[in-house]
């Protein structure tokens, strides 16, 4: 703990040099803040919930400061509440940043970065998400990062990239750190990619990784793991000097601690671990396809995020019931196409599935159409249907289905209708007769929300849900779980928009930006200013 | 974190602030607040660098993702604000933070949309940190001189603030222009 908080004060003693050898003339700063506050707690059915009318606030503030091609940036998250409990304050991330004309980059503190696709490895944070942990209860920004140095260079057709240090599992507050003494970054890796970009817009890159893993018996030390990757990007067609449709393709396959002899065999045996991910894009003329193969085996490294290949929806019910990669073993595909026949129509149809170990198989079939009549000037809308199965879940069944109508009047007034049902199956453990069983839910999800441009919004949401392993299903419970909740935002002024939630909040899976997070149910009312200064 | 480490980050902040306090400090989300320079390849190979593109007047970077509901009507405004403003020196950037999930569904969804606007990703969420953007979609207006004049958060059609910012800045950047001569 002393050596990382040393390690910290040297970085921000380093970024205060730069800060005060910074030209003024050209030297800016620029935050952003977000201030969440909640009035009220977890539903009864939840465990360890405290006091009902918990008061409690959230607030992170970023800060950056710019001069010239030099940057360096620190960010405050703070947690407090009614209940005292694992409050805590304090800088979440800092950083120095520098570019030069001459294709150099380097980053010294909190880094993210990818490399190839994420196979191997990819850092990143969900900025716009807070996260609210259960058990050691405590809401911070979910952050994937690493705590060392990114160095980057690209010049003509090579672009290196280097990333080293403590990696972070991402979902740890600082209250771990101050309460309980569990440092948010552990452990080390180290690793790097080289791209050459060869004419006609092909590329071809490599990838290795360092991280230790496990003790090694024969020294009683760490063991360390490398990781290596190769990827090729291009489009056939364009190589071969075709024109008309553009076929855009990418294959990348990584194994650990293998010789490149090994991994040149493209070995997809269960026992090798491996990643393999091949995707394709046939984009001509009102018809582009998307096609998406995956291979993964004992590839769950805890610092990569190799693509899911599962749909991320908009629509609520699909969203908060996708699949989680499993990527100790899953093997699978996603096909998407759309056809556009009209200016004003989109019509997508989206196949996707994955099987897994002991016969775990996730599969999905969708269709939506979307309409935008005489450009959406006075109404659009679009219908969907989704069918899907999930055993890691236990969903045998499930299908969805829905609608949503965006109406405009008076060029600045508008109100959107949403309204989704999905009925699943679910197999699990039936009570009454001591066995196991299919059990039946349902799930409603209506949503209105009438906007006035230039000021804001209002409206309300209304879910209906049988299932009973819902967050805020109540013990005992033999109706239907009925959450209303009403929903307001507003632009206060430039830079700072605040919104408003009072009721009954949900609570589940969600997904943002490709990466699945649990919310905690709600009730009660919270406000949430974002500022911008 | 150590007492020592928090007094460190007040030195940062202040000092930084001193620095900054010459002039009136402008900020992002006014006018006058510099636009984080960059460098970027779009999907169709082109290398595009906002110190080049604001050379030719206003610039609009915008953030947005495949996930994000609102994006798909906010892109399509922008390709109106090409066809309009495009022949008087408007350039747009749509920048796409999608992750690996999505990653393949960028090209076929722009694609869909029509739009003939440069589009990047950023796959390493470099932009995306750069301009604190946090929420999708958001759109920052960058002059012709480099500073950001205007930031839209959100998208609500019918909002025409953002529209009436870019013409404000042609009047400005002409107005700047006959100065000059």
């Amino acid at each position: 703990m002393r050596s990382a908080a040393r390690s910290r004060g040297r970085l921000l003693a380093l970024a205060l040099a730069c800060a005060a050898l910074a030209s003024p003339a050209h030297a800016q700063l620029a935050a952003s803040n977000l201030l969440l506050f909640q009035l009220g707690n977890w539903p009864p059915s939840m465990p360890d919930r405290g006091t009902p009318d918990r008061e409690s606030f959230y607030d992170r503030l970023d800060v950056q400061y710019v001069s010239g091609s030099a940057l360096a940036g620190v960010r405050f998250e703070t947690d407090r509440n009614s209940d005292v409990e694992n409050e805590y304050a304090g800088f979440t991330q800092r950083f120095v940043d520098w570019h030069d004309d001459n294709g150099l980059h380097l980053r010294v503190g909190n880094c993210t970065t990818i490399l190839g696709r994420g196979l191997v490895h990819r850092s990143f944070e969900l900025p716009g998400v807070v996260l609210e942990e259960t058990g050691f209860r405590t809401r911070f920004t979910p952050v994937r990062d690493v705590d060392g140095v990114l160095a980057e260079f690209a010049r003509g057709p090579v672009a290196l990239r280097a990333i080293g240090g403590a990696p972070s599992e991402g979902d740890v507050s600082l209250a771990y750190e101050e309460i309980l003494g569990v440092p948010r970054h552990r452990g080390h890796i180290a690793g790097g990619q080289g791209v050459l970009t060869l004419p006609r817009q092909a590329a071809v890159g490599a990838i290795a990784m360092r991280s230790p893993g496990g003790i090694d018996p024969a020294t009683n030390l760490p063991q360390q793991h490398t990781i290596g990757s190769g990827f090729v990007d291009l489009d056939p067609l364009r190589v071969l000097g075709l024109g008309g449709p553009a076929f855009p393709s990418y294959f990348e396959y990584a194994q650990e601690d293998r010789t490149f002899g090994q991994w040149w065999a493209f070995d997809t045996s269960d026992p090798t671990p491996h990643a393999l991910y091949a995707g394709t894009n046939l984009l001509w003329r009102a018809f582009t396809l998307s096609l998406e193969w995956k291979d993964y085996s004992q590839f769950r490294l805890g610092t990569n995020d190799p693509p899911s290949l599962v749909p991320e929806h908009t629509e609520v019910l699909l969203n908060r019931t996708t699949h989680v990669l499993v990527a100790n073993d899953e093997t699978g595909y996603q096909v998407e196409g759309s056809w556009s026949p009209l200016a004003w129509a989109t019509l997508v149809l989206n196949r996707s599935r994955a099987d897994g170990a002991r016969d775990d198989r996730y599969e999905e079939w969708y269709a939506g159409l979307r309409a935008l009549p005489r450009g959406g000037r006075g109404a659009d809308g679009g219908v969907f249907y989704d069918r899907g199965a999930d055993s890691t879940t236990a969903i045998t069944r499930r299908d969805t289905y829905g609608f949503d109508v965006t109406g405009r009047w008076r060029s600045r007034w508008s109100a959107r209708l949403d309204v989704e049902r999905q009925t699943s199956e679910r197999k699990s453990f039936i009570a009454a007769t001591s066995s196991i069983g299919l059990t039946h839910f349902e799930d409603v999800h209506v949503s209105l929300v009438a906007t006035l441009a230039d000021v804001g919004s209002a409206g309300f949401t209304w879910d209906r849900t049988t299932d009973e392993l819902d967050p805020s299903w109540d013990p005992g419970r033999t109706t239907p779980l009925h959450l209303f909740s009403w929903n307001a935002s507003a632009r206060i002024s430039d830079g700072n928009e605040a919104v408003l939630f009072l009721g009954r909040r949900r609570g589940g899976l969600a997904c943002t930006a490709g990466t699945c997070y649990v919310v905690q149910p709600f009730e009660g009312f919270e406000a949430r200013l974002v500022s911008r200064f | 974190m150590s007492r020592a480490a928090v007094a460190f980050a007040g030195l940062v902040l202040g000092c930084s602030l001193a620095a900054a306090a010459p002039a009136d400090p402008p900020s992002v989300g006014t006018p006058r607040a510099p636009a984080p320079d960059f460098k970027v390849r779009s999907l169709d190979s082109r290398d595009l660098r906002l110190a080049s593109l604001r050379a030719h007047g206003p610039v609009i970077v915008e953030f947005w993702a495949t996930w994000c509901e609102p994006c798909r009507e906010a892109l399509t405004e922008l390709e109106d604000w090409r066809k309009q403003y495009g022949p008087r020196g408007l350039s747009i950037v749509a920048v796409s933070v999608d992750g690996p999930r999505n990653i393949s569904k960028v090209r076929p969804y722009v694609m869909r949309l029509h739009v003939h606007y440069p589009v990047v990703i950023d796959e390493d969420q470099r932009l995306q940190r750069l301009y604190q953007a946090n929420q999708m979609p958001t759109a920052f207006l960058v002059d012709a001189a480099g500073n950001i004049a205007a930031i839209r958060v959100g998208y609500r059609r019918g909002d025409t603030s953002f529209a009436s910012r870019i013409e404000t800045q042609f009047k400005a950047d002409t107005t700047a222009a006959g100065s000059a001569r």
